[in-house]
């Protein structure tokens, strides 16, 4: 009786949330095993029907008994308010308490007001955005729960002070898989935002895994910022019911077909821009996401990196075409610059690969959030692209990042020197990552380039470029310094041999293949999926309007790419004769590895340390100042948004 | 004449010299004289180097560090041997310290005697170390 | 432009532009030279180092060196190459940027503090490069509508016109690119100071000549940004070639090295008062003009 697409759309979320029930169930590793590899495989081949689906005609379904779901999904939300409240009362903290009250009370107003009126016509609209994040969630999401299952076998050998519950973190991961795909797959914003809560709360629980004092304030931290994001959201709907208006303004469709002037709906822009600002982590509310490092990595490259974070921007482009040509679109656009900039230079400063990883990503929210903000199609591209290219190289990053600390015991870039001579192929795939994050010709290049091409033509224009031109150039900074740490030659005894569980190998190279075919693929990205998203949403827009997607161009890209694969079959089967000379230390090494000997006899190993700019880029330095600036923007976003300002 | 003998770049060390001949090698690379006329360049760095310049009778502490700059030489290169000491040991022959001679630790192309040995006498030292240079760049060659 | 057109080009500039690259580099030191009342080297002195260089044994601290030279030498020729081609100038200084990353990478390669601190130098001097020539892409874009070389040939009126604060910012990139006193904090413009020709402490022959030749090849690309900055004034161009050469041999010879956080802050101070506030002037008066 249902359509294949709705079925499908029904597995993507309940099979997650059956997955996880019997996660936190069943106690033996085998058994963990078999289910976590049978639901990946499930959620996988269903995401890739269900996207191609989606490619050959957009879908829109509607279910019946919606009502009895909204229902349900209220008391759900409640639930989550509820679990908050506990919580904060058991560990006395105030400020997330206060916070999960305010939500509490915001949540049951809108529930009586809306009463009898939240009738959607559409219940799943599946469109070519949504379709991206699908794939994303789909395949990334359910490759690092695959690769959690080695990693946290590790984990607990190493962190013998954490008490094993693995059952609840696997189930914690699933459910939240399940969360995302609500997010991108339903149309009411009520069901968004119930799957936005649980998000929030899958990500407190998460950082809060490991339940050292570190973790438990860093996940208050998380949780009362994104509580902000949720009072936002709620507000913003809250404020929705009451304009008139003939289509339903409860959804995504509605809001984005509203006929009277966007200028009528910039108050509750404003403030779902601020919910996508909290979620999305960006400037002043980025130490959540710093903070949220210590949970496990698969922890921070799920949620943290490639797609809890991911739903926030995926908001803002969601409703960039209102954005365009409203204030509140330009100081949007503001702030994710800003933050750029800001977080590009923070990520220089900081020696622990996690935090570097953070920081970046941070810097990547701002950059597509900016891009949303000005809400063209340029920039819908330029933010798309990112999008993708990020997600799939930050989930490698970040997967590499978490092996290699279980294998050298450090996570810190100073100790990754000879990477490549000590364990390849983490190492190779981590160069793999990084280049895909800042060297042409590889994806995040191309997309920093359609953003600037889109900022050009942008209102501020000038401004914008400015702020991607210092910011590039921190990126390079902090990326090159580490990548230079992988390629040193070695200074020190190899570590003994160190095998790779077979769940951790996997997702790390497939994901490695997939950065290389997003970037040879990006012109077929563009032509199949982007161009016809944004021919639906902008009634003005015309294909291959972009100087970057011009066949010379591609070409020449195509060329770069070409010499990088002969310079690396250079590498690898090119001559190495010569004779290796140790490294130049005024005459005074001793032996081959470059070390001293001392004037009493003793053995000094000649170390130097990457430069860390902190007295420029230090955390002290910049983040008070730029919370200030950030503060700034959004109060004045805020102000725009009720005088209702067009441009 | 190749590109060898027309670009030579020298690296200069003291082995425990009294400093008077390395204060003539620096007068030899004064505009007075200048060198780079030549296309003589002071290098500091081994892995640049083609002619290696020692002054003084190697002692015991520096005898490793002689040995390992002259390893990190590629070749082709030639070692001359500045002033007396460097030459022999001069009058530092017999001490308790020193080996006597920069030739007792690694071949030694070219002597230039002098205590201390004169610009003029040091330049042409490095005009016969070129002829050297040249020939032993030919042997190389060969062997390929 | 055709294809056939664009490979007679480009072919030109793969044989031109050492010659030119090298050339420079001879007059600069024998005016160097002249300046400090020496006679220096032959003008061809260059060209004799590169060959002694070419022809001298194979040795390195890490073997990825060599491989990672020639990709610095192979992208700087393919950045100069899209460029004289009429290409595109954002890929162009993308090119350049990944050029310059291996150069870092094979300093890194080595492990040694000489050539560590080297390379995090040549890092710090990339970081400064890229927002001005990022700057002077979007300075072209507004002016002529397009990130197409080529394109700028068709406008009318000179870019030097329009974009004189970003043409200053560039002349200092340009020294600062060259390494010239007083920013080689890189390499140290002498061979026997402290840094020990920094980032090329631990390249020798072969992979020497290569950077060498790399660097000829980035002089000729840099100068040619700048005459692009002149396009319908070629002799007035050529006056501003060799006053700002001569310009530059001055500075070299009257300053010492600064630090790297005084290069920093000059440099950007430059860009931002000079550069972007001539692109925010030309895009608030632009629509007039």
């Amino acid at each position: 009786m249902y359509s294949p697409e709705l079925i499908a759309i029904l597995i993507l979320l309940l099979v997650p949330v059956c997955a996880a029930i019997l996660l936190a169930v069943c106690k033996p590793d085998i058994i963990r095993n078999i289910l976590v590899g049978i639901s990946s495989v499930i959620i996988i081949g269903t995401s890739l029907f269900l996207a191609w689906n989606a490619w050959l005609a957009p879908i829109s379904v509607t279910i019946e008994n919606a009502e009895w779901i909204s229902t349900l999904l209220f008391i759900v939300e409640l639930a989550i308010s509820l679990v908050i409240l506990g919580l904060s009362l058991k560990y006395r903290k105030v400020l997330p308490m206060i916070l999960a009250s305010v939500q509490l009370v915001l949540l049951i107003i809108l529930e009586v007001y809306s009463a009898g009126r939240t009738h959607v016509s559409q219940t799943f609209v599946v469109n070519d955005l949504s379709l991206v994040m699908i794939l994303i969630i789909g395949i990334i999401g359910t490759l690092i729960c695959v690769y959690a299952l080695g990693y946290m076998k590790d984990y607990h050998d190493h962190q013998t002070g954490v008490p094993n519950r693995k059952r609840y973190f696997f189930a914690l991961m699933f459910l939240f898989l399940s969360a995302m795909f609500g997010i991108v797959l339903s149309n009411s914003l009520m069901w968004i935002l119930c799957a936005w809560e649980i998000t929030t709360l899958c990500s407190f629980l998460l950082i809060g895994y490991s339940k050292t004092p570190e973790a438990v304030t860093n996940s208050f931290r998380a949780v009362w910022m994104n509580i902000i994001g949720g009072i936002a959201f709620t507000l913003a709907l809250i404020y929705l019911l009451y304009i008139p208006s003939p289509v339903n303004l409860l959804s995504v469709t509605g809001m984005l077909s509203y006929p009277g002037s966007p200028a009528g709906l910039t108050i509750p822009l404003a403030l779902i821009a601020l919910a996508g600002l909290t979620k999305a982590a960006q400037m002043p509310f980025s130490t959540w996401l710093t903070g949220a490092m210590v949970a496990p990595t698969p922890v921070s490259a799920l949620l943290h990196s490639s797609t809890m974070v991911k739903a926030g921007v995926y908001i803002l482009v969601l409703f960039a075409p209102l954005f365009a040509h409203t204030w509140v679109g330009v100081v949007l656009a503001l702030i994710g610059a800003f933050t750029f900039l800001a977080t590009s230079a923070l990520a220089i400063s900081q020696s622990n690969a996690k935090k570097v990883l953070a920081y970046s990503t941070i810097a990547n929210l701002g950059l597509i959030t900016a891009c949303a903000g000005i809400g063209t199609p340029e920039a819908v591209t330029a933010a798309i692209l990112l999008i993708i290219f990020h997600a799939v190289a930050k989930a490698l990053l970040f997967l590499c990042v978490g092996a290699v600390e279980h294998k050298i015991g450090s996570k810190d870039i100073e100790d990754m020197d000879g990477l490549l001579v000590r364990l390849p192929l983490l190492a190779t795939m981590m160069v793999i990552g990084i280049c895909g994050m800042y060297l042409a010709p590889f994806g995040m290049l191309i997309s920093k380039w359609a953003a600037l091409e889109a900022f050009l033509t942008a209102p501020l224009g000038v401004v914008f470029v400015s702020i991607l031109a210092f910011g590039s150039a921190f990126t390079i900074f902090f990326w090159t310094k580490w990548l230079g740490k992988l390629f040193m030659r070695m200074n020190k005894p190899p570590a003994e041999k160190v095998t790779l569980h077979f769940s951790e190998k996997l997702p790390v190279v497939v994901l490695g293949v997939l950065v290389i075919a997003c970037c040879i693929g990006f012109p077929a990205i563009v032509s199949g999926v982007i161009n016809p998203y944004l021919d639906t949403h902008y009634p003005f827009f015309i294909p291959g309007g972009m100087e970057l997607f011009s066949f010379d161009n591609v070409a020449m890209i195509g060329l770069m790419g070409f010499i990088i694969v002969l310079l690396v079959l250079g590498a690898l089967f090119g001559s190495k004769a010569g004779k290796t000379l140790p490294p130049y230390l005024s005459g005074c090494a001793v032996d081959r590895e470059g070390r001293f000997l001392g004037s009493l006899g003793v053995y000094k190993e000649a170390k130097t340390s990457n430069y860390y700019l902190e007295e420029y880029c230090g955390e002290a330095k910049l983040l008070k100042p730029s919370w200030v600036i950030s503060i700034i923007l959004i109060i004045i976003m805020l102000g725009i948004g009720i005088l209702g300002v067009m441009i | 004449m190749t590109s060898a003998s027309k670009s030579p770049w020298i690296l200069h060390y003291n082995a425990s010299s009294c400093n008077g001949c390395d204060i003539e090698i620096l007068a030899a690379l004064t505009p007075v004289y200048d060198v780079e006329r030549f296309g003589i360049i002071n290098t500091g760095n081994p892995a640049h180097t083609d002619i290696f310049l020692v002054t003084g009778g190697v002692n015991e502490q520096n005898k490793v560090v002689l040995k390992n700059l002259y390893d990190q030489i590629p070749e082709p290169k030639v070692v001359v041997a500045v002033g007396i000491c460097a030459s022999s040991g001069g009058v530092f022959r017999d001490c308790y310290n020193i080996s006597g001679g920069v030739d007792t630790i690694i071949p030694v192309d070219v002597y230039v005697p002098g205590c201390s040995v004169r610009p003029e006498a040091l330049i042409e030292g490095i005009v016969k170390a070129l002829g050297i240079l040249e020939q032993k760049r030919a042997a190389m060659e060969e062997r390929k | 432009m055709n294809v056939l057109l664009s490979i007679i080009v480009a072919i030109a500039f793969v044989l031109i532009a050492p010659l030119l690259g090298g050339l420079f580099m001879g007059c600069d030191r024998v005016l160097t030279a002249r300046m400090q009342s020496r006679v220096g080297p032959p003008i061809l002195q260059p060209f004799y180092d590169v060959a002694k260089l070419w022809h001298k044994e194979k040795a390195f601290n890490n073997p990825v060196e060599t491989i990672f030279t020639t990709a610095y030498l192979v992208l700087m020729v393919l950045s100069g190459v899209m460029f004289t081609t009429g290409g595109n100038i954002l890929l162009m200084v993308f090119a350049l940027a990944l050029a310059h990353t291996f150069l870092i990478l094979a300093a890194y390669a080595a492990n040694a503090p000489f050539s560590h601190i080297g390379a995090e130098r040549e890092l710090i001097s990339v970081m400064i490069t890229e927002p001005v020539l990022i700057l002077i892409a979007a300075g072209f874009y507004m002016v002529s509508g397009s990130f197409q070389v080529i394109d700028l040939f068709i406008v009318d009126g000179s870019g030097i016109i329009l974009l004189p604060g970003i043409f200053v910012a560039l002349c200092f990139v340009i020294l600062l690119r060259l390494r010239k006193s007083p920013y080689d904090i890189s390499t140290s413009e002498h061979a026997h100071q402290e840094l020990v020709k920094g980032v090329t402490t631990s390249f020798s022959g072969r992979n020497l000549a290569k950077v060498e030749i790399a660097h000829w090849f980035e002089l000729v690309i840099l100068v040619s940004l700048a005459i692009l900055f002149f396009t319908h004034l070629l002799v007035f161009s050529a006056i501003m070639i060799i006053v700002c050469f001569t310009l530059l041999l001055i500075i070299d010879n009257v300053f010492p090295r600064v630090t790297w956080k005084m290069t920093m802050k000059s440099i950007w101070l430059i860009t931002l008062f000079l550069g972007v506030l001539n692109l925010v002037l030309l895009g608030i008066f632009g629509v007039l003009l």
